[in-house]
C-alpha cells in the first residue's frame, strides 16, 4: 500500500496465470519491495488453499429454555419434545381423550401455499391409514390459526440415536458375549422396522427419511417408526436442496442425495435403513464427513469399509445383508423391505441368507454349524466331484470371463507388450510382456494398450477396448517404422502434471499422471487423410456419413467429423499412431507455461462467437448439421494467430477432439478435450472437457457408436516402447 | 403495511437512473427481509441454516406480493444480498432472536474451510474483512457477497453483475484469496476490539 504505482490485484491475478519460473521472474519485475512480494506470495498461496466453496454463512440454533406455545385446540402443550426435521415436536396432553399424544406443529415455509397443503394432507391421511405394530399411528392433522400441525400417539421411548450413543458409551468394557448380544439386538430392530417399511411401501408410500432419531424405542411394543409420509413432501417442497438435507444426509441413499440419476423409489428407504443396521453394528456411518461436503463426496466414492474390518466380532452373514442393502445402485440392493426382514430372520435362526448367492463353501459352512453329522459326508463328496469338475469348471469360468485377442505384425520378429489403463490415473500402467508375434492372449474387459517392439525406440502401438467376454478379437499391426522422424508431430518431454483446471467448473476433475516423452500431431486428422484410410484398408464407412455418405473432396481439408471413437482409433491404428491421453492432449496444448488459452488476452478475431441458432442446428444432428459444420469449421493447419507456442494447430478451436482415456464402468465414455466452433468463446479454454459415451460395439467388424458434426481427432505416439517385465502366464 | 408493488417501483426507478433508488430499495428490503427472516427462522426450528436458503425464501415470500420482472431480477439479489449481510450483523449485535423465538436462539456462524477442516469463524470479523476489502476492490467484494449470501455460481453472478464472466472470474480469484488469506491468519495480539 506504501506504493502507489503497484496495483495488488493486477500484479496477483497476473502471476496467477503463470508459473515456475516465469511467475517468479515476473514477481521480481513487478513487486517494488519485499513486503509487496511477500503479500502476493501469501494471497497465491491462499488462492491455492481456498476452494470455490470455502466460506458458508449460516444460521445455528440453540435451544432456549421455556417454549412460548400453550395450547393448541384441545390439547395442551407439556414440553417439546424435540426439533423434527419439520418443526417442533410437543409431547401434549389430549384433554377430550384424556391422553398423551405427541404434536409436530409445521413450519411455516412448509405451508406456505394452499397446494403445498394439500399435498401434505393428503400425505398425513395416507400414513394416518398405515397400520403396523411398528408404525406410530398418526391420527389426525389438524390447524389452529397460524399453526399447522399432526397428532400423532406419543411412544415413550428413547429414540435409536440416544441408544446408539449410550452404546458407544458401554462399548469399552464389552466382551465377546456382549457384542453377540448387541449383534442380534441390531438385527432385530432392523428386520421390525423392514417390515414396517414393507407395509408403507405395499400402500406406494415412501418414508424417505429413515434414520435413528426417526426409530423410537417402545419401551412395551419395541421399536417404532415415526415420521411416516412427512418427508417426501418435504424433499420437494423444501426451500432448497440443501436446508432440507441438512440433519438426516448420512442417511440419504444416493439418487435422494441426486448422485445418480435414477428416480427415487422404496429401494432408497432400504438403503437408509442399511446405513442404519450398519450403524448400529459398528458405531460408526459408513458414509461420514465433517461436513455434508464430504460425506456426500464419501457417498459418490461408493464403497465403504467393509464391517468386519472395523469390526472382526461382527458375522460375515450380518455384514453380507447389511452391505447389499447398502449398494450404490438400487438394482443391486434387496428389492424389497420384506426379502431385507426375511434375511435377517435367517440370520437370526442360523439358517443360510439370501444375500449374494452363497457360494458353495458358504453354504456349506452355514449348514454344517447347524448340522454337524453331514461334515464327513460332505468332505468325502466335495473331494472326489472337485476332482472330476475342477478343470471343466475353470475352463468354463475363464471362457466367461475374458476375450481372445490375435494379435499380428506386419513387421517380423516383434515382441508384444500389453499395459491395461490404470482406473485411477487413466494413463496406461506396467507393461507385460507376451511373447513373440503372432501370438493369441485372453483378457479381461477393459482398456488395453497393446505395443509390437523391436528395440526401445522401435516399436507400434495401439489401443484395444474390450467390452464384451466370449470373443475373438484380431488386431493387425502396421509395420514397425525403420525411420524415426515423424513429420507433422510435435515432440513433448512429459513430466508429472495435474489435468482439469478448467476455470470455469465448479465441479473440476483432476487427475495427476506421469507422462512419458509422447509426439502428437500439429493438427487434427482431415476428411481427405480420413477418406485415403477408408480406401487402402477398406474400413467400413463410419455409420454417421450415411445417408450421405462421403463428404464431397471440396471439404477435403477441413476437420474429419461424424466418426465414432473406434473409427478414430482405426485410423491411428492404421497410420502407426494412437489417439493421445486426455492427459497427453491437455499438457501438450498448454505447454509451455500450462496457459489456458492458445492467445494471450483477449481471445482474437478468428474466434467464431457463439451463434445460438446454428449451434442448436448442430446438436440436433442430420444433413443441417453437415451444413452448419461447412459454414463454420475451419482447414486444418490454418489460422496462425490461433497456434500454440510449441506449434499446434486448433487445440482451443474448431473441433472437440476425441482422446484415448476412456472411463470404463458402468457407463463406457471418452473422454473429449477442447471447445468446437460451436462453444461459447468464453469458455474457449484448453483444459475444456467432455465425455461422450462409446457405445459397447461390435469390436470385430466395426459397427460404431454415431458421431457428432463437432468432434475430430489427432493422433499421438509413444516416443519409447515400454519397459516390460516378464509374462506371468 | 406497505403499499403492493414498492419493490416493483423502486427497481423502475433504479432503472430509470433516478437518484438513490438503489438506497431506498435497499432500506426498503433490508426492512422486509428483517421481518421474514425473523418470521422464517422461528418457525423453522432445526438444524443449521444456510444464509442462502433464508434469502431464497425471502425472495420468493416478496415474488409472491410482487411481480418482479426479469430484467430487474438482477438488480434485485445484489441489493437482497447486501441486506442479508446486515441482517445477519445486526442480529448477532441485538441477539434479537433470544426474546422472540419459540423455544430456540438463532445464531449466525460462518464456516470457513482450512486445510479442509471447517472452522468456526465470527460473523463480525468476517463483516469488517468484506468492508474492508470493499474499500480496496468494492467488484471483489461484491462477487464474494454475491457467492456468500446468495450461493450464485460465478456465472449468475457474472449475468448479475453485468459483466463478462472472466472478468468476474478474476474478481473472485482476488476475493477469494484475500479474504481467505485474512480470515485464516491468526489475530493480532492487541487488535483494536469490535
Amino acid at each position: 500500500m506504501a506504493n502507489p504505482e503497484f496495483d495488488e490485484k493486477a500484479v496477483f491475478l497476473r502471476a496467477l496465470e503463470l508459473v515456475g519460473a516465469e511467475r517468479e521472474r515476473f514477481l521480481e519485475s513487478s513487486c517494488p519491495n519485499e513486503a509487496s512480494l511477500e503479500q502476493i506470495q501469501t494471497l497465491l498461496q491462499h488462492h491455492g488453499a481456498a476452494s470455490d466453496d470455502f466460506l458458508v454463512v449460516g444460521i445455528e440454533e440453540r435451544p432456549l429454555a421455556g417454549a412460548s406455545l400453550k395450547t393448541l385446540d384441545e390439547f395442551e402443550i407439556i414440553r417439546p419434545l424435540g426439533f423434527g426435521g419439520m418443526g417442533v415436536v410437543y409431547l401434549a396432553e389430549d384433554t377430550k381423550l384424556n391422553r398423551k399424544v405427541a404434536i409436530k406443529v409445521l413450519a411455516h415455509h412448509l405451508v406456505d401455499s394452499e397446494e403445498a397443503l394439500e399435498r401434505f394432507k393428503d400425505e398425513a391421511r395416507a400414513a394416518a391409514r398405515l397400520r403396523h405394530a411398528a408404525i406410530a399411528p398418526v391420527f389426525r392433522f389438524e390447524r389452529d390459526g397460524d399453526y399447522h400441525y399432526l397428532v400423532s400417539e406419543f411412544v415413550d421411548g428413547e429414540t435409536l440415536s440416544d441408544f446408539i450413543e449410550t452404546q458407544k458409551a458401554s462399548l469399552e468394557k464389552a466382551t465377546t458375549q456382549d457384542a453377540r448380544a448387541w449383534q442380534r439386538k441390531a438385527a432385530s430392530i432392523v428386520a421390525t422396522i423392514a417390515d414396517a417399511l414393507d407395509c408403507a411401501h405395499r400402500a406406494h408410500i415412501i418414508h424417505r427419511d429413515v434414520k435413528p432419531s426417526n426409530i423410537l424405542l417402545d419401551k412395551d411394543q419395541g421399536p417404532r417408526l415415526t415420521d411416516f409420509g412427512v418427508a417426501k413432501h418435504v424433499l420437494e417442497e423444501g426451500v432448497t436442496q440443501h436446508t432440507t438435507m441438512v440433519g438426516s444426509y448420512h442417511y440419504m441413499s444416493p439418487e435422494q442425495a441426486g448422485l445418480q440419476n435414477t428416480p427415487i423409489d422404496h429401494r432408497s428407504d432400504i438403503f437408509s435403513l442399511g446405513v442404519v443396521l450398519y450403524e448400529l453394528l459398528c458405531l460408526e456411518r459408513p458414509f461420514d464427513g465433517v461436513s455434508m461436503q464430504s460425506v456426500l463426496r464419501a457417498l459418490t466414492e461408493g464403497d465403504p469399509v467393509a464391517l468386519r474390518q472395523r469390526d472382526r466380532r461382527i458375522p460375515v452373514d450380518l455384514e453380507t445383508i447389511c452391505m447389499k442393502a447398502i449398494e450404490s445402485r438400487p438394482q443391486n440392493r434387496y428389492q424389497t423391505a420384506a426379502h431385507f426382514a426375511a434375511d435377517l430372520r435367517c440370520y437370526l435362526s442360523g439358517d443360510p441368507i439370501m444375500a449374494r448367492p452363497p457360494s458353495p463353501y458358504r453354504r456349506a459352512r452355514t449348514l454344517l454349524r447347524r448340522h454337524k453329522w453331514l461334515a464327513p459326508v460332505i468332505g468325502v463328496l466335495v473331494v472326489s466331484l472337485s476332482v472330476v469338475f475342477g478343470w471343466w469348471q475353470y475352463d468354463l469360468y475363464r471362457r466367461s470371463r475374458v476375450a481372445q485377442l490375435i494379435i499380428t505384425c506386419e513387421t517380423p520378429d516383434v515382441q508384444v507388450m500389453v499395459q491395461r489403463f490404470d482406473s485411477t490415473s487413466t494413463e496406461p500402467g506396467p507393461a507385460t510382456r507376451l511373447g513373440a508375434a503372432p501370438l493369441s492372449v485372453d483378457l479381461t474387459p477393459g482398456q488395453y494398450r497393446i505395443v509390437a517392439t523391436q528395440d526401445e525406440t522401435h516399436f507400434v502401438e495401439t489401443t484395444q477396448l474390450i467390452t464384451r467376454t466370449g470373443e475373438s478379437i484380431n488386431i493387425d499391426l502396421p509395420p514397425v517404422p525403420e525411420d524415426d522422424t515423424f513429420p507433422g508431430m510435435v515432440e513433448f518431454s512429459g513430466g508429472d502434471y495435474t489435468t482439469g483446471l478448467n476455470p470455469f467448473g465448479d465441479d473440476n476433475i483432476t487427475l495427476s499422471v506421469h507422462l512419458n516423452p509422447f509426439l502428437i500431431d500439429e493438427a487434427e486428422v482431415s476428411n481427405g487423410e480420413f477418406k485415403r484410410f477408408l480406401d487402402e484398408t477398406g474400413y467400413p464407412e463410419p455409420v454417421s456419413w450415411s445417408p450421405e455418405g462421403r463428404p464431397a473432396d471440396e471439404y477435403d481439408d477441413l476437420p474429419v467429423v461424424l466418426i465414432g471413437w473406434h473409427d478414430a482409433n482405426a485410423y491411428c491404428r492404421w497410420a502407426g499412431k494412437r489417439l493421445p491421453t486426455r492427459a497427453e492432449w491437455e499438457f501438450a496444448m498448454r505447454s509451455p507455461d500450462n496457459r489456458l488459452t492458445p492467445w494471450t488476452g483477449e481471445a482474437p478475431e478468428s474466434v467464431l462467437p457463439y451463434d445460438y441458432r446454428d449451434c442448436m442446428t448442430l446438436e440436433k444432428g442430420g444433413p443441417a448439421a453437415f451444413e452448419i459444420y461447412v459454414k463454420r469449421a475451419a482447414t486444418v493447419r490454418s489460422h496462425l494467430e490461433l497456434q500454440t507456442v510449441t506449434g499446434l494447430f486448433h487445440g482451443a478451436t474448431n473441433v472437440r477432439e476425441f482422446t484415448e482415456t476412456i472411463d470404463v464402468g458402468v457407463t463406457t465414455a471418452v473422454h473429449v478435450m477442447g471447445p468446437s466452433f460451436c462453444d461459447d468463446p468464453e469458455f474457449q479454454t484448453l483444459p475444456f472437457q467432455w465425455t461422450y459415451p462409446v457405445e459397447k460395439s461390435d469390436n470385430v467388424r466395426g459397427v460404431f457408436s454415431p458421431g457428432s458434426a463437432r468432434v475430430g481427432f489427432r493422433c499421438a505416439r509413444s516416443l519409447q516402447a515400454p519397459k516390460a517385465k516378464e509374462s506371468a502366464q | 403495511m406497505e403499499p403492493a408493488g414498492t419493490v416493483t417501483s423502486l427497481l423502475r426507478d433504479i432503472r430509470d437512473g433516478k437518484e438513490n433508488a438503489e438506497g431506498k430499495l435497499y432500506e426498503h428490503v433490508y426492512g422486509d427481509l428483517r421481518e421474514i427472516a425473523r418470521d422464517f427462522l422461528q418457525h423453522r426450528p432445526k438444524g443449521d441454516l444456510q444464509a442462502t436458503a433464508l434469502v431464497h425464501a425471502a425472495y420468493e415470500r416478496i415474488k409472491k406480493r410482487e411481480t418482479i420482472e426479469l430484467t430487474d431480477r438482477h438488480q434485485f439479489f445484489h441489493v437482497l444480498s447486501r441486506a442479508m449481510h446486515d441482517v445477519l450483523v445486526e442480529q448477532v449485535r441485538s441477539d434479537l432472536a433470544a426474546k422472540r423465538g419459540g423455544g430456540v436462539r438463532h445464531v449466525p456462524y460462518v464456516e470457513i474451510c482450512v486445510d479442509d477442516t471447517p472452522r468456526r469463524i465470527e460473523i463480525l470479523d468476517l463483516h469488517e474483512a468484506l468492508a474492508d476489502l470493499g474499500a480496496l476492490d468494492p467488484e471483489a467484494a461484491s462477487v464474494a457477497i454475491h457467492r456468500f449470501y446468495l450461493g450464485r455460481t460465478i456465472k449468475d453472478t457474472s449475468d448479475t453483475m453485468d459483466e463478462s464472466f472472466a472478468q468476474t472470474r478474476k474478481h473472485w480469484d482476488y476475493a477469494k484469496a484475500w479474504l481467505h488469506a485474512r480470515l485464516t491468519r491468526k489475530r493480532p495480539p492487541e487488535g483494536p476490539s469490535a
